[in-house]
């Protein structure tokens, strides 16, 4: 449980801009901080998460805003870099040791591969450094285990994609049939070009204080971070680029974290109004739904079917258009995920207003290796 | 910690295809990449030798073989002498 409260938000619309990190960075930190009506001078520290770029990134970004002379560190967790920023920035602010920290994730991700995922040589040159054949060995096996059909992986991104139509900061906002996905290039069979995100530009930040800071500093509109727990991944878990695993039933990184923050925001699945999960491809939002506990194992693909995940229905997920539809700019997108949150706690989603919302919850996984769950509340 | 031989047969537990090799791959596409399950509790991660994917199925027997990748001698699966279907 943290008493930390979000003040203020910012976000750079995810795409490609070509415009260089830096400048998506300065965007979104300072809309956060102008949200949250403070300055740079006013922080105590900045995190910055960000995968891909080079050395001293969070400075290179902060220096087109000022020169604060406090911390700037750089946080980097794979697809979870942003839960870091989080889960540091919260506890700093709890515990009294700082009152601001800014919380900014950007990145810049070069189209294609991901070469930096970590692959061994020997890897690389045996034909295994291709990071949506992971993904699409873990959607056959949903395929498999479960009675979810190829057609409920097209469904989640016809799903997601019909939500980003009413989302400016989303990279695709075309909708899409079923047709369409099944018929997209085949990338790794099960999945194709349509199922699968794509890596891409953005930035979103957040300006964490303690409730008390933002009570005396009079902030309009806070929501509170009740809970942000990241786990690394055991012996028993997949991940890119494992070489082998074990055969037996697998844990699920995913399913602890999410158990963690339940606990310490004292709610449980059905206490939430929406959720924004991790859809690197359209299984992976599938395993989630199990995972978070938004249903049983095996009951993945009824839940979809059954409307609920949709906007209007009773357990909205991705309202934002999720990866799928938003792309992924990787630091970026667990923030870009909280941002989405704010708003629609704050009443402020427009079009995409999930009505009455007032606890969220968002997931990222950052390739296997860790994985986070934040629950936010009014 | 230390050391356990893998028997060389293993079962297709799971299995993709690759049609645009990464930069850097020294093998020709399309291959298979296959999860193979050996009886030690272990699943391996290894591309399919002389293996068109659309034969593949879950449960098939293939052996781990030595196999040259570039110069240089790496593994990867192909059918069992045997297969049992």
């Amino acid at each position: 449980m943290t008493n930390a409260v979000i003040a203020g938000v910012g976000i750079h619309p995810f795409g490609r801009f070509g415009r260089g990190y830096r400048r998506l960075g300065a965007v979104a930190a300072s809309e956060a901080l102008s949200d949250a009506g403070i300055t740079l001078d006013d922080l105590d520290m900045v995190l910055v998460a960000n995968v891909g770029a080079d050395m001293a990134k969070g400075q290179n970004v902060i220096e087109l805003l000022g020169r604060p002379g406090v911390p700037v560190l750089n946080v980097e967790a794979a697809c979870a870099s942003s839960a870091g920023t989080l889960l540091l920035g919260s506890q700093l602010v709890s515990s009294g040791a700082m009152r601001s920290v800014l919380c900014l994730g950007v990145e810049e991700a070069p189209r294609g591969f991901i070469a930096n995922a970590g692959f061994e040589a020997w890897q690389i040159a045996s034909g295994l450094a291709v990071n949506p054949a992971y993904f699409a060995l873990a959607a056959q096996e949903l395929l498999c285990d479960t009675a979810a059909t190829i057609e409920d992986l097209a469904d989640v991104s016809v799903k997601n994609h019909a939500h980003a139509v009413e989302n400016p900061n989303a990279m695709y906002r075309n909708a899409c049939t079923r047709e369409e996905v099944l018929n997209s290039k085949v990338v790794c069979p099960p999945l194709n070009l349509l199922m699968l995100c794509a890596p891409n530009e953005g930035a979103a930040a957040v300006v964490l204080m303690s409730e008390d800071e933002a009570k005396r500093r009079g902030v309009a509109d806070p929501v509170r971070l009740r809970a942000v727990s990241v786990v690394s991944r055991s012996a028993d878990d997949f991940f890119v680029p494992a070489p082998s695993f074990q055969t037996a039933a697998r844990s699920s990184l995913t399913r602890r974290a999410a158990e963690r923050a339940y606990e310490a925001a004292g709610i449980g699945p059905g206490d939430l109004d929406l959720v924004e999960c991790q859809d690197t491809d359209a299984a992976s939002e599938l395993w989630a739904y199990r995972d978070l506990g938004l249903c049983e194992p095996g009951d993945e693909a009824a839940l979809l079917r059954s409307g609920a995940t949709k906007i209007g229905g009773s357990m909205p997920v991705n309202v934002s258009g999720g990866l799928l539809s938003k792309g992924e700019p990787l630091g970026a997108s667990g923030l870009g995920q909280i941002h989405e949150l704010v708003q629609q706690l704050r009443g402020r989603s427009g079009p995409r207003q999930v009505d009455d919302a007032s606890c969220g919850l968002a997931h990222v996984m950052g390739a296997g290796h860790n994985a986070s769950v934040a629950v936010v509340t009014k | 910690m230390g050391d356990v031989a893998l028997s060389t047969e293993a079962v297709v537990e799971g299995f993709t295809a690759v049609m645009y090799p990464p930069p850097g791959a020294l093998v020709e596409a399309p291959y298979a990449i296959i999860a193979a399950g050996f009886d030690e509790g272990v699943t391996v991660l290894g591309v399919g030798v002389g293996i068109l994917v659309d034969e593949l199925a879950i449960g098939d027997r293939v052996e781990c073989i030595a196999t040259m990748i570039g110069d240089a001698i790496g593994f990867g699966f192909r059918f069992s002498k045997e297969p049992l279907r």
